[in-house]
């Protein structure tokens, strides 16, 4: 991982003046690695975007059954008394493929609704974390560590490990074993947007982070001699002293930060990207996140990534209490964020090369908590966008709404998954590169469950 | 303000041993996995040039000790042994005990190589005065002809030792604690303990003492927030931020009622210059394990009473900090305990449980059994037993029903009142649920118990589980002292909330006193290789400004904390700005503050010591009324600033308590050449820019 910085940083130039200046980002030009690598995008490149939806969304008042049946389960359980239904007329309509009866999506979802009919779009029904495949009948003995924690079930869905701790994620791992596509000491494989956790982090690879505005640069140098040397006492500060473990990690990371920023900050501070309008008059966190995603991806022949995974995150989904006007105000951010972004794609010419998808925490229980929202639960329904999505349908099988039925994990629907966290994974990484080796170390229980790919990506 | 007087500096001196006349220092060799001590000046030249063979590195470790038996009273020489060539270990022993010394003097296998220096010997296992223990571990190796022992001052090191299958042998010398360790001691304590080292600090502690500076503090009354006034929970359409110059006091109506800046401002203001530094810090703590957040209720009054309860009661009981807790409005909103109501059958509604859930798991026994070292217990499978399961947590949440804000003045009382946070929550009988409900560690609480005595047969429920004192006391070392604490550490500390002495459980004072007091807090350097940790993002910035001798009004740093990643009361979810068991990526060992640490924040954290070093000062905001920016006096660094040494070590002494490496000196020393020698301002500038912006400073230890 040094070596590889280190490498890094003689391609990005040699600690000359100037070649510090351009690092730093204090002029215009190309950075010095953008110049190194020729200026055509590369010809394979692949992206997955994921999208965490922190606090565990509601799955139940995402995607619900339209026709009469199934809507009445729905309706008996999340009463209108109870300020947890929404009412039939106001779902937005889409009939997935091969399946006999329609479905709907929260109506806040409209930006996203056409993708579904026009086959970008694709939903995953009751995926969640499993460490082997679990039924109510053998729930109570087979079933991951701390269901229902916040902290727990996100670390799982991030490391697709339910059992024990685990050091890193399968975002890291992907990076791990991708980061050769990029090339030695290349651009980072994984770059987050939402600061660090355990998705982006790697055994051998660490992220770019990124703020969800604005570039990266450090204030207060310039070209004099003087600056230059305290630029370089800085630089030797960050690498000396690794007698400790603290001392040694924030050192680490300050130098990466330095060497980074002379590629980025240029890439998110320029005037020049075309896709920006895409989200002009979206001032939602989100928005802004998957603004500076495309910006990088816009940006791929300057930093020479062949592969990249992103990390962007929406919070705020614990609805506990006053669920519905909390969700019309967050799906109102993401829908649309989504929907510029796959423009953006689009834009660009490289739909089918990029691919975005939601996580959480954790579905929610599907009888309502006092308050007007819902406890922790367990199964949850994920959506994926792109051009390579073989979308307009629901994979996976969605759960039979009935409270204490065979999909409840006890009285109050709590969704026992029928897909693995494992599954959805692999099936991206699958996509992304990932041979049949890497996927076996990336996802080590994958084999647990019956399929490896679930299909919905070409 | 003044320094301690004179005559206490000198009671202090006088209780004091001598200057140590010499340093013991330890070296490692990797391939035979020995360590090796000498206080020979002449001998460690010859070790570092590679004369005892290639492979030794220094480790830190290091101790103070006396040339010559007249340099202090009452020394004990110390004998060395060399393991005899051909039938001894490749090793060195050292001992201060005579009659070990004459003992070893009959075996074959260890050659006598004299007296190596002189040292006050332990008295029933404590060292008296200023000196600290050297402890004495032993790698069990004699039955492979390979005895190798290890000293250390470091009671880290020691702990680390043992853990990894070295036999204890106790403290077995008494290290004279030089005048520099002790100012590094005392920098080090206010580190933990304050928002920042000051000299006026650091004199105070070395006059009264570690512990009682500890005791001054926490006897000092807690600062209060301004007690702003009560307003509408939704702001009135007249409530508006009136942007004319001049600003008044209340000009910004909606921006000080209904969002936390008042709050956030003051909390930096007052942290730079509160007496109640120890209280301060503390709160501020509790305020990460408590969490409640500004994203979801940002009225300012609110708020105000929440962190102001954390101040009051920081060195009170835990049970009752923990029940102010539960019944404060914000809480109650912010978790949904407040019109919590029962079952409901005809909506068919459940007791919400978002407030049992989180008690449990992140305000005081967390998901699994402890032990009380703060381990995880293990059952016979090997795998670590859970705390609850699903029948608890219906459990609390049906005890946590029947609880709504406290009645507007004037308005009547209902059911479920609507939001006010002026006082705690109020029962409500006819919400409250009154069955049995299944409690922890197999306690069933009984039906028919109003709201009240439901409340606190649950609380006290939770408060007598004995993972509350390793889980609790675990956080607070972590937020005070070092990320990733040995368990012998967090047992000590779990021991004092048991009992604080006088047969007290969760006595908060204990806690905090014999988390600071604890060895592997104080004392000399310290050099274990996992201790410390990195400083958080707000303490970073006033430790910054209290160490230049800053003045601020606050606005800077309200603004600069959400850069870093810690926009203060504002945390993004329960969980806190980053998780108590947050691992380094890469490593194996617990880093909280990691859990924000990236390339983005890191330049952050450069580009705040950019703003408030390389301006005359931070101009006051003209929208905040009575602003007067903010400033840093470098004026003692510009007087020494035309040698860049003497520079650099004034910044080490400050800062760093003397962790600067000769490595970070001479790069400081180079940077500061490149300005001209009459450019004071400059030259400090760039000294102070590079302390602070390095790991090595930001790295608390």
């Amino acid at each position: 991982m040094k070596t590889d910085r280190r490498q890094f940083i003689r391609r990005a130039g040699a600690l000359s003046a100037a070649g510090l200046v351009r690092r730093l980002g204090m002029t215009a030009i190309a950075s010095a690695a953008g110049a190194a690598a020729a200026q055509s995008a590369p010809s394979d490149y692949k992206a997955l975007v994921c999208v965490f939806l922190f606090g565990g969304i509601d799955g139940n008042s995402v995607l619900v059954p339209l026709d009469a049946a199934g809507f009445g389960r729905y309706a008996a359980v999340r009463t209108e008394s109870s300020g947890l239904q929404i009412p039939q007329a106001q779902w937005l309509p889409i009939q997935p493929a091969g399946t006999p009866t329609p479905y709907g999506l929260h109506p806040e979802l409209a930006e996203i609704q056409p993708l579904f009919a026009s086959g970008k779009l694709a939903l995953l029904a009751n995926v969640g974390t499993l460490t082997a495949p679990t039924t109510r009948a053998n729930y109570a003995t087979v079933r991951p560590d701390s269901l229902y924690s916040h902290s727990d079930q996100q670390s799982q869905w991030q490391s697709a490990v339910s059992e024990g701790p685990s050091r890193t994620g399968w975002g890291g791992r992907l990076a791990d074993r991708l980061q050769a596509l990029n090339g030695v000491g290349g651009f980072p494989v994984v770059t987050s947007i939402a600061g660090t956790n355990l998705f982006v982090s790697g055994e051998s690879t660490s992220p770019l982070a990124l703020a969800a505005t604005g570039g990266l640069a450090l204030a207060g140098f310039n070209s004099t001699a003087a600056s230059n040397a305290r630029l370089a006492a800085m630089r030797a500060i960050l690498s000396a002293d690794r007698d400790n473990a603290y001392v040694a990690a924030a050192g680490e990371i300050g130098t990466r930060a330095i060497d980074l920023s002379g590629v980025v900050n240029p890439i998110l501070t320029s005037n020049a990207s075309q896709v920006a309008t895409l989200f002009a008059g979206q001032n939602a966190s989100i928005a802004q996140q998957l603004l500076q995603v495309a910006k990088l991806i816009e940006a791929r022949a300057q930093t020479g990534a062949r592969r990249q995974v992103f990390f962007v995150s929406l919070g705020g989904f614990d609805t506990h209490t006053n669920e519905l006007p909390t969700l019309t105000t967050l799906l109102g951010q993401l829908s649309p964020a989504l929907r510029a972004f796959h423009d953006a794609t689009v834009m660009m010419g490289i739909a089918d090369r990029v691919t975005a998808f939601t996580l959480s925490d954790f579905g929610r229980t599907f009888m309502p908590a006092s308050g007007a929202g819902s406890d922790h639960a367990w199964g949850n329904h994920h959506l994926v966008i792109g051009g390579a999505v073989r979308g307009g349908a629901l994979y996976g099988r969605y759960p039979e709404l009935v409270r204490s039925g065979p999909d409840d994990a006890d009285s109050e629907g709590r969704w026992i998954p029928t897909t693995a966290v494992d599954q959805y994974g692999a099936t991206l990484a699958r996509w992304f590169g990932a041979s049949p080796d890497d996927l076996a170390a990336i996802f080590p229980n994958l084999g647990r469950f019956a399929s490896g790919d679930l299909g919905f990506l070409a | 303000m003044k320094s301690a007087p004179i005559w206490i500096a000198l009671l202090a001196t006088s209780a004091a041993l001598a200057e140590p006349t010499g340093t013991a220092v330890e070296y490692f060799h990797p391939g035979l996995r020995h360590y090796f001590v000498t206080a020979s000046p002449g001998e460690m030249a010859f070790v570092e040039s590679g004369g005892a063979g290639a492979g030794w590195v220094a480790t830190g470790g290091r101790f103070g000790v006396y040339r010559s038996a007249s340099d202090a009273p009452d020394l004990a020489p110390v004998c060395r042994f060399y393991g005899t060539p051909g039938i001894g270990p490749n090793s060195h022993f050292y001992t201060a005990n005579p009659d070990e010394c004459a003992f070893v003097k009959t075996l074959a296998g260890w050659s006598y190589e004299g007296i190596a220096f002189h040292v006050p010997v332990p008295n029933g296992g404590t060292c008296a005065g200023e000196s600290t223990p050297v402890w004495r571990t032993y790698n069990k190796g004699a039955d492979r002809n390979d005895a190798n022992h290890r000293f250390t001052v470091d009671p880290t090191v020691r702990a680390r030792m043992i853990a990894a299958g070295h036999a204890d042998e106790g403290p077995v010398m008494c290290a004279p604690l030089s005048t520099a360790d002790r100012d590094a001691d005392a920098v080090r304590l206010l580190r933990q303990a304050t928002f920042g080292p000051t000299d006026t600090e650091v004199a105070r502690i070395r006059s009264l003492g570690a512990a009682g500076w500890v005791d001054a503090q926490i006897a000092l009354p807690a600062t209060a927030y301004p007690d702003w006034p009560t307003v509408p929970a939704n702001r009135p359409d007249t409530c508006v931020d009136d942007r004319t110059q001049p600003v008044r006091p209340d000009s910004f109506c909606a921006r000080d009622n209904y969002s936390l800046y008042p709050l956030q401002v003051e909390f930096f203001r007052s942290s730079l210059e509160q007496p109640d530094q120890l209280r301060g810090r503390v709160a501020f703590a509790l305020s990460q394990i408590f969490v409640v957040s500004g994203i979801d209720n940002a009225r300012n009054y609110a708020m105000r009473h929440y962190q102001q309860n954390l101040r009051d009661r920081a060195f009170g009981n835990f049970y009752d900090l923990l029940v102010s807790v539960t019944l404060s409005p914000v809480m109650g909103d912010y978790l949904d305990m407040v019109n919590n109501n029962k079952a409901n059958p005809a909506t068919g509604t459940n007791p919400n449980e978002n407030y049992a859930r989180e008690i449990l798991q992140l305000f005081t026994i967390g998901l699994f059994e402890l032990n009380p070292d703060g381990t995880l217990r293990l059952d016979a499978a090997g795998k670590p037993v859970p705390t609850y399961d699903l029948d608890e947590i219906e459990g609390f949440a049906r005890a946590f029903t029947g609880w709504t804000y406290p009645t507007i003045p004037g308005a009547s009382a209902r059911n479920n009142n609507p939001r006010h946070y002026l006082g705690n929550m109020i029962p409500v009988t006819a919400t409250h649920e009154f069955g049995t409900k299944q409690l922890l560690l197999g306690v069933t609480a009984p039906a028919n118990l109003a709201p009240q005595a439901d409340l606190a047969f649950a609380h006290r429920n939770i408060f007598e589980h004995p993972n509350v004192g390793p889980f609790v006391g675990k956080q607070l070392i972590q937020k005070l002292v070092t990320s990733d604490p040995t368990p012998g550490y967090v047992e000590r500390v779990a021991r004092a909330f048991a009992n604080n002495g006088a047969g007290q459980r969760g006595d908060l004072r204990a806690v905090v006193r014999t988390i600071l007091l604890d060895p592997e807090a104080r004392g000399a350097r310290k050099i274990d290789p996992t201790y410390g940790k990195l400083t958080e993002p707000a303490l970073f910035m006033t430790g910054v400004t209290r160490a230049l001798g800053g003045r601020s009004d606050g606005v800077f740093f309200r603004s600069a904390s959400s850069q870093l990643g810690q926009f203060v009361f504002y945390p993004p979810s329960v969980f806190n700005y980053f998780p108590p068991d947050y691992v380094v990526p890469g490593t194996a060992i617990l880093g909280p503050e990691f859990g924000i640490q990236t390339t983005n924040t890191a330049i952050a954290r450069s580009n705040v010591a950019n703003s408030l070093l390389f301006s005359a000062r931070i101009a006051p905001d003209p929208a905040f009324y009575g602003a007067t920016g903010t400033s840093l006096d470098l004026a003692p660094y510009q007087a020494v600033a035309s040698d860049a040494s003497a520079l650099a070590d004034r910044l080490d002494r400050n800062l760093m308590a003397g962790r600067m490496s000769p490595a970070m000196k001479s790069a400081i020393v180079s940077a500061v050449n490149a300005l001209a020698s009459n450019d004071t301002l400059g030259r400090a500038r760039t000294a102070a820019y590079l302390v602070v912006t390095s790991p090595q400073y930001q790295v608390e230890r």
